[in-house]
């Protein structure tokens, strides 16, 4: 059981990331991205 | 199993954090309060997960293309002061230099993710992703406490995992603590948008109230106490608080153990508990020292030094006013300050103290501030929001620390950064995103209501 409930958060950890990265992307263009395409 | 999932996810956290520095940011305090390496137990132990995340960060930020302007502060002069003065205690450490250096060294590396905060987080975004790195560390670890905690009936000790920065349980208690306000604050931005993340937040902060009391620390339920009295001053939603405070009283009353009654009421009573007057000697013996010392103190744990402890205990009865009841400091062994303030007091002495009190309530007036400056302005209520849950944060720390020697803990220097990037670039940035759509609604209105020039040239 702890090792599920372990698991579970290191998927919400990943998630956090992914969400992050997306939102970002999102809302700013991207930074590093942005200014590559320019 | 354990070990495979942990190296499965490194390297896309690795590749997010080299995208983003913000995201690397949000890492280090979630690898530092969640200890990966408690977790495991073969090859994925062996890796340094906060040196690897901390040199990716600094490797993310210097290839970062867009990076804020570093501003300082008056706060940030104060924890860069505080820093600089416990630098020179150290060099001046009349306990063992090599553990005096050694806790400088925990202390540079807290630094180093204060500046971190400074020169990266610039926005919303940058700020709750940090937040959610805490609740995914130190509310997973309420969380997986507070279910032993229940479905023990009440009898399983909650403790930290040895050799982490929370392994005190009474540490752990105000880690919880503090933890809450961030919760509240999360779930009022995010948990409408989903209903995983409102259950797993409402169950978070209920797990969380679980696990304080489950530490059995008598300092981590005043601080709770404390905290939920003041949340409970600054809400806007006082019946629903009410509400969710009675059902969560009447839940931990079937799963208090008669043994943690009898703690609690200790607090009563605490002149004539031995326990509690026992750090009150520690709390004398720090102040000894600090007189003894009064520029830089006596360094880094110098009062756990137990030939210091003994020369400080021969001074023991010179301040009579110093109550301490029956108690008088063991002579077989050096305790710990057991107060954040006696903690820099007889660390770094009273310009130690001074500088540390100066950023705790620099820090809360600062977040206070920006929480009533954009309430006036018609700032965005998660501004408001947000330096709310900072100052509660701060609050309880400043109120929970007063009986832990918990001084140097990551969190609260991470929530003074915070607390300096809200005040100098996002309060700002909002307060000019505001002007603009006044004068573009202005502009609008103009353009909508014609002049008599014009009218008359079309009746024309």
């Amino acid at each position: 059981m702890e090792t599920i409930l372990w698991c579970l958060d290191l998927v919400g950890v990943v998630y956090l990331c992914y969400w992050a990265l997306r939102e970002d992307r999102r809302t700013s263009g991207g930074g590093n991205e942005k200014e590559e395409r320019n | 199993m354990r070990d495979l999932f942990l190296l499965g996810i490194v390297p896309f956290l690795l590749y997010a954090m080299l995208q983003r520095p913000f995201i690397a940011l949000a890492m280090l305090p979630w690898t530092a309060l969640f200890f990966p390496n408690g977790w495991v137990y073969g090859m994925a132990g062996s890796i340094r997960y906060n040196l690897l995340f901390a040199g990716v960060t600094l490797v993310a930020y210097l290839v970062y293309k867009h990076k804020p302007t570093f501003r300082l502060s008056g706060l940030g002069m104060l924890v860069l002061a505080f820093f600089f003065w416990t630098t020179a205690s150290t060099f001046m450490a009349i306990g063992q230099p090599e553990v005096a250096w050694e806790y400088w060294n925990r202390l540079f590396k807290i630094i180093i993710l204060f500046l971190f905060v400074l020169a990266i987080v610039e926005q919303k975004l940058h700020v709750d992703t940090l937040l959610w790195g805490v609740v995914l560390s130190v509310g997973f670890y309420g969380n997986l406490e507070a279910l032993k905690f229940i479905a023990s009936g009440g009898s399983h000790m909650i403790s930290g995992i040895y050799g982490h920065v929370l392994a005190d349980r009474n540490e752990l208690a105000l880690a919880f603590v503090m933890t809450l306000p961030i919760c509240v604050y999360l779930l009022g931005e995010y948990g409408k948008r989903s209903r995983v993340i409102q259950v797993g937040l409402i169950g978070t902060m209920c797990l969380l109230v679980f696990a304080v009391v489950g530490t059995q620390s008598r300092g981590g339920f005043l601080a709770l106490l404390t905290l939920g009295a003041y949340l409970f001053l600054k809400s806007e939603r006082k019946v629903l608080l009410s509400v969710l405070i009675i059902v969560l009283v009447a839940l931990l009353a079937n799963f208090a153990s008669s043994e943690w009654a009898a703690r609690i009421d200790t607090i009563e009573s605490a002149n004539e508990d031995q326990s509690f007057m026992g750090r009150v000697v520690a709390w004398k013996l720090s102040f000894i020292m600090a007189t003894q010392h009064p520029f830089f103190g006596g360094g880094f744990k110098a009062l756990e030094n137990f030939s210091v402890w003994r020369d400080l205990s021969q001074h023991f009865f010179e301040y009579p006013w110093f109550y301490t009841g029956d108690s008088l400091p063991p002579t077989d062994f050096a305790r710990a300050a057991h107060s954040v303030y006696f903690q820099v007091l007889g660390d770094h002495g009273f310009i130690g103290l001074f500088i540390y009190l100066a950023c705790l309530f620099t820090s809360w007036v600062k977040a206070g501030h920006v929480a009533r400056t954009a309430k006036r302005a018609g700032g965005p209520a998660w501004l408001i929001n947000m330096a709310v849950a900072l100052q509660l944060s701060i609050f309880a720390f400043a109120f929970g620390g007063a009986a832990l020697s918990f001084a140097y803990f990551d969190l609260i220097f991470t929530l003074f950064g915070l607390t300096i990037v809200t005040e100098k670039r996002i309060l700002p940035a909002e307060l000019a995103k505001l002007a603009r759509m006044k004068e573009h609604r202005h502009d609008r209105q103009h353009v909508a209501v014609p002049g008599p020039a014009m009218t008359a040239s079309h009746s024309r």
